[in-house]
């Protein structure tokens, strides 16, 4: 009697052991296939880093990267439904400062998920601008509240 | 003893096969749901996805429509009353039920774009809210900022359509949206300088012509997403 008892679960440890080998690699399979499908499609040749702010930024006119570390003040502007630069890299306690340099309004708000958020200019006519000191290091994704598919912009603080 | 471990054995191997038979069927019937979602975007079955294109184009013709509708009796009454009259907010509120409702239906293609495309379309009520303060106050220089804001707004709008829907270009839209802004602006003209008849009649093509743009939308998203292969 207990042989049979220790046969049946050996059965069943068995067959649930194969039910679950069987599903668990079908499943990795598909997440693999499905990863590779969202790589190739974003970059067509090559798989590129995916972060959810290089997705964002990736559909916005790309107005240049520049690091600016160790200034105190730096001058950024708007224009053409661009933020020129769009990538820019300061050291904490930096001003920059942004200059509507266009003739219609533009504004610099946080991005809902930007990792730091604080960017609130009101919309900003033809020469007007807006400032902001970034104390805290992070990464501060914005947009133009008007123009939120073309202008979006990150400032990147570090320690310094 | 060897019995026991001889019907081990078979016990084991005969339930690696029913294991592995169970969970090949379990994991086609799972496989068969994620590719028909995969394949159209679409809860419907391939019949229904025709129904689903239908019902998109009549939900945005009836949103946007309503959009004119409602943009035209709010800026009517922020003419008369002044953008900071209980009068005023009341319409604008209710005008903004209806962007939330425009903002939803473009989220339900474009998912990860919908709170940019209300932003996007919440400014450009403001634009036109400040063309009407401007008109009002007779001051030609706000006018024309508002009308060159308008035209940001069209730019980057016939962008994000443009470059997402693969039946239209940003060329193709932004005469869309400019006629469109035209229309508004001859109606909010005309009810400024009291030719009530212009007025109505104005109104009247800017209600028509949007259901142009729903047409034009509501196809492109049809063709691209919700027809099948």
């Amino acid at each position: 009697m207990n042989n049979k008892i220790i046969l049946g679960l050996v059965a069943f440890v068995i067959v649930a052991g194969g039910i679950f080998l069987f599903l668990s690699s079908d499943d990795e399979a598909s997440i693999t296939q499905t990863n590779q499908s969202q790589q190739t499609e974003e970059n067509g040749d090559s798989i590129v880093s995916n972060s959810p702010i290089e997705e964002y930024l990736a559909d916005a006119k790309d107005g240049g990267t520049m690091d600016m570390t160790g200034q105190a003040e730096v001058s950024a502007s708007i224009g053409d439904f661009v933020f020129e630069p769009t990538r820019l890299t300061v050291s904490t306690g930096t001003t920059v400062t942004w200059t509507n340099d266009d003739n219609i309004r533009h504004n610099v708000v946080s991005w809902d998920e930007s990792p730091m958020m604080g960017l609130d200019a009101p919309l900003l006519s033809q020469g007007e601008t807006y400032s902001f000191t970034f104390d805290a290091p992070g990464e501060y994704v914005y947009f133009c509240s008007p123009h939120p598919f073309q202008m979006r912009g990150l400032v990147t603080v570090v320690e310094g | 003893m060897d019995t026991v471990k001889g019907t081990a054995l078979g016990l084991g191997v005969v339930g690696l096969v029913l294991g592995g038979v169970i969970g090949y069927a379990v994991a086609e019937s799972s496989d068969d749901e994620v590719t028909t979602t995969t394949n159209n975007n679409s809860d419907n079955s391939a019949d229904g996805v025709t129904q689903e294109t239908s019902d998109l184009r009549n939900d945005l013709n009836a949103e946007m429509r309503e959009h004119v509708t409602l943009a035209s009796s709010s800026l009517t009454t922020a003419f008369d009353e002044g953008l900071e009259a209980d009068k005023t907010a009341a319409a604008l509120a209710e005008l903004d039920k209806n962007s939330v409702a425009i903002a939803d239906l473009v989220g339900s293609v474009f998912p990860d774009s919908r709170d940019d495309f209300l932003s996007l379309w919440r400014n450009h009520i403001g634009f036109f809210a400040d063309y009407t303060v401007a008109a009002k106050a007779g001051d030609q220089e706000a006018m024309d900022k508002a009308q060159l804001d308008l035209a940001g707004y069209g730019e980057d709008a016939s962008q994000f359509f443009g470059n997402n829907l693969d039946d239209l270009t940003p060329e193709q839209v932004k005469p869309l949206l400019v006629e469109h802004r035209d229309l508004v602006i001859d109606a909010v003209n005309a009810y400024g300088a009291g030719n009530y008849d212009e007025f109505y009649a104005a109104e009247a093509a800017a209600y028509n012509q949007i259901g142009t743009v729903a047409d034009a939308l509501s196809g492109a998203i049809g063709n691209q997403f919700l027809l099948t292969n």
